[in-house]
């Protein structure tokens, strides 16, 4: 049973780097650009024609 | 036109509509157009002219309501302050958006900017709806900005504030989740068989479940006990109590348990009802949050920007409405808001009141006479006025004040009566299973009482009812509706009577010619040109309606006030006006016909009517066929307002004219405030907006009036308050059956705590079977696309 202590520790490692992502997305404040990276991989860098406005 | 799912009104029937090209709404019944509004043709063409109809991709096939687009372009004085120097050739500019409402948005706005030169960084939080660009010399921002608002959103100066609590509930859930799962995991290997006799592993789980829960409830717990405590103190029974009560005697009697080694402790329950609770409130949170981050933000008088002439040299110059002082001169430009409370320095000027007292047509002001703050110039000419009195002093501060926002608004007595109840009930029936095991088994007291306490947690009003909550919200706003307080759909369930101002609110505010007689060959072309040359709304009018005619600049066509105007061409005498000045003849309906005449011959002759919303007629039909009263209480004359209801097929005594803002408020008071939806776009509404149990406004575009409704919507019609109405049903509906599958669970639970066979583990399957029934039946009742329907 000695292993135990050590498969705990290894899980609440585990779940504090979790927790630190976690902690490190809500800081780039990605939830609040959701809608933004959602469309990220649509970008496109070719130039374009100018907009008539 | 694409087919959407038919409207049913309470009878059943169907109503046939069409979808909007490019926002989805039903097209009004009649309309030739493919468009629910003018704003939705134009921005449709202008997003197909521009091949960027990928937008329609992106937004899941459709677009948000536009309603009328602005005829300028943006006004933008305040633009100077928001833009910074980087270096000498890099500036950036931090602005407020308008309208921003999914990754659609997102992508147009960033194609936009992507195609105008100079660009060099596009930065858009559509949470907050916050523009960050940054830009080189070449870069046209007055152009870029016109082009955002030529797709029918507005720019502002940036005043919107950061959400730092939502932020904060963002990172207590994430926290308490993480916890909660580990508490589970820990807690899954004594349900699984772990016991004393597996030594210190058991002890070490254990130890680990309480610090767990322990963290959950310092971490998750505050948000709930600190809105409880504040309710408390304010004597309201917040919905927060319940919540609160359930976490601390949940983890406080599970603490009493481990500590003592009396009954079985819950911690694992109590940290995944902590994290459930955070769920809810997040989401509840974000939904409000996003409504009312979609308009620019509410910035009082501090943005009312004029032009003062300097006395010394007649330039202008521009200043905030709090430097104005007395004495000084204004420039005033058609559309401006007069600011404060002046006198009018030129010969004559068209001012609009609508918005103090709700007068659909400009009024004619003379020189010397006094122009009240809150006016719009409404004529094509700019005025000079001098000034009377400073904006404080004008009443312009507390016409444009934000009113205050408070929590007790947010609340309804159903919840009030419920949180009652529940508080009442939980601590009863922890009593009696105290009282029949001291009876029966005194040594599992703290078991039984323990266990009574976690499975009556309020999941159904913590998860489930802030989800169906979100779901509606999210239902409404794809229907243009945004809900910006959370008690709207609690009290739109009570409304049995609307309220709805005149112009602007059941009309756009002009007017509409319709031809009667067509007049022909140069008679067209003059007709055209003396109604081009007069500032009168039934001029601009006649105008709208002579497509091709042509302008004859030569023609010097004199104004005659009160009448109509004339000229006198190819020595003919024209007049276009009222039928006494036309013709001699009494005028027969009011303004409701006007002539045209060469040398007292009528040429042609005009219908002129108010230009009603779009399909306003049909919905209101609708809502009295649903057994709503609808009034409408207009600071317009009292016959126009007749006028408008008998178009409208409202029966005229529910149609009041001449109402100050004080009586709409009586009225509203009279007829029942309690029940009372009130709609309306101008200041002259607002003590009937507080007054009324709930609000609502199509005011966008002018700031204030959403800042004190319950509600706003975008689009051309009045569909607004049907979807909330009918949003309300479906909520309250949804709502009720929650409720009651939470009795059915907690009275299955309950019978067995009170049996003393309820342990840890049925609780931990128990507690999120039932929170899943609850969710499930939530979407079913609201997720799902449903035929609309109405409160009977």
């Amino acid at each position: 049973m000695n292993i135990i202590p050590l498969l705990v520790l290894c899980s609440l490692a585990l779940a504090a780097c979790g927790l630190l992502a976690f902690l490190f997305s809500v800081r780039n404040r990605d939830n609040d650009y959701a809608d933004r990276l959602a469309i990220l991989p649509l970008e496109d860098d070719s130039p374009v024609e100018s907009i008539d406005s | 036109m694409t087919a959407i799912e038919p409207r049913l009104n309470a009878r059943g029937e169907t109503r046939d509509t069409t979808a909007c090209r490019h926002c989805g709404l039903p097209v009004p019944a009649g309309a030739e157009s493919a468009f629910c509004c003018s704003g939705c043709a134009t921005v449709f063409e202008l997003i197909q002219s521009s091949d960027l109809d990928r937008f329609y991709e992106l937004g899941g096939g459709r677009g948000q309501p536009v309603g009328p687009l602005g005829g300028g372009t943006a006004n933008l004085e305040w633009l100077e302050a928001c833009i910074t120097p980087v270096d000498a050739d890099v500036s950036r500019l931090e602005v407020d958006v308008q309208g921003i409402h999914c990754a659609a948005c997102v992508w147009l706005l960033q194609e936009v900017f992507r195609r105008q030169s100079g660009g060099l960084d596009f930065d858009l939080n559509p949470t907050l709806g916050r523009m960050r660009i940054l830009y080189g010399a070449s870069f046209e921002v007055s152009t870029f900005l016109d082009a955002c608002e030529s797709f029918g959103y507005r720019v502002g100066p940036p005043g919107k504030v950061e959400a730092n609590e939502e932020r904060e509930l963002l990172v207590r859930l994430g926290v308490t989740v993480v916890f909660a799962l580990n508490a589970m995991l820990f807690s899954f290997a004594e349900y699984t068989g772990m016991s004393a006799a597996d030594g210190d592993a058991y002890v070490l789980f254990r130890w680990l479940s309480a610090t767990l829960a322990t963290l959950a409830v310092a971490v998750g717990g505050p948000v709930f006990f600190r809105a409880a405590w504040a309710g408390v103190r304010r004597r309201v029974l917040h919905l927060d109590l319940p919540i609160a009560l359930g976490i601390g005697l949940g983890y406080g009697a599970s603490l009493f348990a481990f500590v003592t080694g009396l009954g079985a402790a819950y911690f694992d329950s109590v940290t995944v009802f902590v994290a459930l609770m955070l769920a809810g409130r997040f989401v509840q949170q974000r939904a409000i949050r996003q409504n009312r981050n979609y308009l620019l933000e509410n910035d009082g008088a501090e943005h009312v920007r004029v032009r003062r002439l300097r006395a010394a040299d007649g330039s202008v110059e521009r200043v905030t409405a709090d430097e104005i002082g007395v004495g000084d001169e204004l420039l005033l430009v058609p559309g401006d808001l007069v600011p404060v409370r002046a006198q009018l320095r030129d010969a004559a000027a068209s001012l609009s009141l609508d918005w103090i007292n709700g007068e659909s047509e400009p009024r004619r002001f003379e020189a010397g006479d006094e122009v009240p703050a809150g006016a719009f110039v409404a004529g094509r000419r700019g005025v000079r006025v001098a000034v009377l009195a400073t904006a404080a002093d004008s009443g312009l501060h507390a016409l444009l004040a934000v009113p205050n926002d408070p929590e007790e608004q947010d609340r309804s007595r159903f919840w009030d009566r419920l949180n009652r109840v529940y508080v009442a009930a939980v601590l009863g029936l922890a009593l009696l299973a105290a009282v029949a095991w001291a009876v029966i088994d005194p040594s599992r007291i703290v078991d039984v009482v323990t266990a009574v306490l976690i499975v009556t947690c309020p999941c159904a009003l913590g998860i489930a009812i802030p989800l169906a909550f979100d779901l509606a919200v999210a239902r409404l706003r794809r229907q243009g509706v945004f809900v910006r307080r959370s008690s709207l759909l609690d009290t739109a369930r009570g409304v049995r009577r609307i309220v709805f101002d005149k112009t602007g609110t059941l009309t756009w505010g002009g007017l509409r010619a319709t031809s009667l007689r067509d007049a022909e060959g140069e008679a067209r072309d003059v007709l055209y040109s003396m109604a081009q040359s007069s500032n009168h709304p039934v001029s601009r009018a006649i105008a709208n309606t002579l497509e091709g005619a042509r302008f004859l600049a030569e023609l010097e066509v004199e104004d005659v006030p009160g009448s109509g105007s004339r000229v006198v061409h190819g020595g003919h005498e024209y007049r276009l006006g009222s039928s006494a000045f036309t013709l001699g003849d009494a005028q027969r309906n009011g303004e409701s016909v006007c002539v045209f005449t060469r040398d007292g011959h009528v040429e042609s002759c005009f219908s002129i009517e108010e230009d009603l919303r779009a399909g306003a007629a049909d919905e209101l039909h609708t809502l009295e066929a649903d057994g709503l009263d609808v009034w409408i209480a207009s600071g317009d004359r009292a016959a126009k307002v007749s006028l408008a209801a008998e178009r409208l097929g409202l029966d005229k005594d529910r149609a009041v004219g001449d109402m100050s803002p004080t009586a709409k408020a009586e009225l509203v008071e009279r007829l029942g405030a309690a029940d009372t939806m009130m709609i309306g776009d101008g200041l002259n509404d607002a003590p009937a907006f507080d007054a009324a149990a709930c609000a609502g406004t199509p005011a966008l575009d002018r700031p204030l009036m959403p800042s004190r409704s319950d509600f706003f919507y975008v689009g051309a019609g009045v569909g607004a308050v049907t979807a909330v109405l009918g949003g309300a049903r479906r909520f309250g509906r949804v709502v009720r059956a929650n409720l009651w599958l939470a009795a059915i669970y907690n009275a299955g639970a309950l019978a067995l705590c009170f049996a003393g066979v309820m342990t840890p583990l049925l609780v931990a399957v128990l507690m999120p079977l039932s929170s899943l029934a609850l969710i499930a039946n939530t979407m079913r009742g609201i997720g799902a696309r449903r035929a609309m329907d109405l409160p009977r």
